[in-house]
């Protein structure tokens, strides 16, 4: 082969991440350029690997809980309900009513400050600042209601096998309910600073096009599943925890590209204030723990339990073998299943453009690496 | 050990749960309509506590399919595939063999029944068996919005077909099981570890890899520390 000389076009390899700024995490994506095109790319995950997956096959079923906060970390909230819906499931352990609408409002807010990191940094990635700042003003707020609650802000280890650790704290519907009365005003305030920006736009729009065929495919799930039309929420596709008795909206986009994701996402959280809202209406009083063995010690058998997280499909599959400790706890990532579709998702798009595309998948590494 | 809270709150379950198990207080729960759950729905948990009945805690158990339409016509289409069926707390599992996995999954995947969203693949290790591996696979149809699972026994050196011409989501599902469970996927375009280091030594997920056994001779090459605790 000839020497190559600068005037070549030559296609060129480059390692995005693991320490980039913009890949939210310890993601390493090798990029095969030409030019600005990508022409192809792999990623290279793992880096945050600390196999939950193994810790919980040697630990009893009430202390997996905390390891699961720690897996999608902007999440944690989320996380903890589908394990203790699956072991609930098995046990046949019954939550008060009580317990039940909490945890669905604590789940959707941790849905509004999980959606809300993904905002600020999707929007710094893209160069608006300005948005970052605001969203972490008020995910502040959600975090300081987590604080209240579950004496924790970030691995907040929120509910527990049966129930809820402890009940409201005095003040907490009031910051609840304000937090719900002030928030749909701020989000209009986010979406005038981009629904209609022209920069906003041509960076977001047609980008990472994918369409529902190939969206079902790859196995999407999530906003970007949502962002090609195709309506699957857990919530609404197959009710769990209490879900059925609450109305919301599921937003689908039509072009299923960068800016439709956007806009679901937006949406969403104005739909999770809405579900909020109708909890604190009618949230029933009584006991916040159900009838809870001392020992955790499902019987032999199975169950995959999986809701609809902020990023997707989170499912948990816990096979027991009748003792203490699970045989094993299966975790089904969404975002490890959506970031699958990168490589199809930047193909002959500019570098500027996987900026755009990783912060759409809202990936969180934590989750993907488990 | 197991007591997982400690605040002192008056609705923390003390003594009270012991004698549930022999008195049978509310705690059974519906047993009967998780059994009746077409589609494994999550039944409503909040039911009014006055309607409820005390005796007779029945564990859940697994329980044979009967006049279930999908198992009758895998049955039928696939004679030699031995598929029996089995649902536990409203979730159908369908067992096949591991020589009709294509066949049966892309019959699954084209026919009228379309399920075309792979949910999840995963595997279990049943150290001693004969046959080692299960490997797990869920199945969602956004058409009709039906849930599967479908169970497949591997024996230990045994290569599993990989079902990524089939759903393209299979490809990082099934690296991660070779990573975790070191088994080979026959016909998977790029079959790499895919969390662990390429050049890793073991199978973490197998139960027979102690949670506290590391490749050491990877962390002193790659993380140069001279002295591993063993």
């Amino acid at each position: 082969m000839d020497e190559p000389t600068i005037l070549d076009a030559q296609e060129l390899e480059i390692n995005m991440g693991p320490q980039h700024p913009a890949t939210h995490g310890v993601l390493r994506v090798k990029l095969k350029l030409d030019g600005e095109r990508v022409l192809d790319a792999d990623c290279v995950i793992g880096y945050l690997h600390r196999g939950v997956e193994k810790i919980s096959e040697n630990r009893t079923y009430t202390k997996c809980l905390p390891y699961y906060d720690r897996t999608d970390y902007l999440a944690a909230v989320s996380n903890a309900l589908g394990y203790v819906l699956g072991v609930e499931k098995l046990m046949e352990i019954e939550v008060p009513e009580r317990a039940v609408a909490i945890r669905i409002m604590m789940t959707e807010f941790n849905r509004i400050a999980s959606h809300l990191v993904w905002l600020g940094t999707h929007a710094m990635d893209l160069g608006a600042l300005t948005v970052f700042l605001y969203c972490f003003r008020e995910r502040e707020e959600i975090l300081k209601l987590f604080e209240a609650l579950f004496g924790a802000r970030l691995t907040t280890h929120a509910f527990r096998i049966g129930g809820l650790w402890m009940d409201l704290p005095p003040g907490f519907e009031e910051a609840a309910r304000k937090f719900i009365d002030d928030f749909p005003a701020k989000v209009d305030e986010y979406e005038q600073l981009l629904t209609n920006n022209r920069i906003w736009i041509d960076r977001t729009k047609g980008i990472g096009i994918i369409s529902a065929e190939e969206a079902i495919e790859f196995g999407l799930t999530g906003p970007p599943l949502r962002g090609s039309g195709i309506p699957y929420d857990l919530r609404r596709a197959r009710p769990y925890g209490g879900y059925e008795q609450y109305e919301f909206d599921i937003p689908v986009g039509e072009n299923g590209d960068t800016y439709d994701r956007y806009l679901i996402r937006m949406e969403e959280m104005r739909q999770s204030c809405r579900i909020i809202r109708q909890v604190l209406d009618r949230l029933p009083g009584g006991p916040i723990r159900g009838k809870v063995p001392r020992v955790i010690k499902p019987p032999v058998g199975e169950y995959y339990s999986a809701i609809e997280g902020p990023r997707g499909e989170l499912g948990y599959y816990i096979v027991s073998e009748g003792s203490a400790i699970p045989f094993r706890v299966r975790i089904r990532p969404p975002t490890f299943i959506n970031l699958q579709a990168l490589k199809r998702l930047v193909k002959g798009h500019l570098v500027a453009d996987v900026i755009a595309i990783i912060g759409t998948l809202d990936v969180v590494l934590g989750e993907i690496d488990r | 050990m197991n007591q997982e809270n400690k605040p002192p709150e008056p609705v923390s379950p003390g003594k009270p749960d012991e004698k549930s198990d022999s008195s049978g207080a509310p705690t059974p729960g519906g047993a009967a309509d998780n059994a009746a759950g077409g589609s494994e729905a999550k039944e409503a948990k909040p039911k009014p506590p006055a309607v409820k009945k005390p005796p007779a805690k029945k564990v859940p158990s697994y329980e044979d399919l009967t006049d279930d339409p999908l198992l009758k016509d895998l049955r039928e289409r696939f004679p030699d595939a031995g598929v029996t069926g089995q649902s536990f707390l409203g979730q159908p599992i369908y067992t096949i063999e591991l020589g009709s996995l294509i066949d049966v999954m892309g019959y699954l995947r084209g026919s009228t029944w379309k399920f075309d969203y792979l949910v999840d693949v995963t595997c279990l290790d049943y150290l001693g068996d004969q046959k080692r591996f299960c490997m797990v696979y869920h199945l969602y149809s956004h058409a009709s919005g039906q849930l599967i699972r479908v169970k497949t026994r591997a024996a230990a050196e045994e290569m599993v077909p990989s079902v990524t011409s089939i759903w393209r989501a299979a490809d990082w599902l099934e690296r991660e099981v070779f990573d975790m469970f070191g088994i080979e996927f026959s016909g998977h375009p790029d079959l790499r570890r895919i969390l662990l280091p390429d050049d890793w030594l073991g199978y973490p997920l197998r139960k027979d890899y102690d949670i506290k056994l590391q490749d050491q001779a990877w962390i002193r090459k790659h993380l140069r520390i001279r002295k591993v605790p063993e």
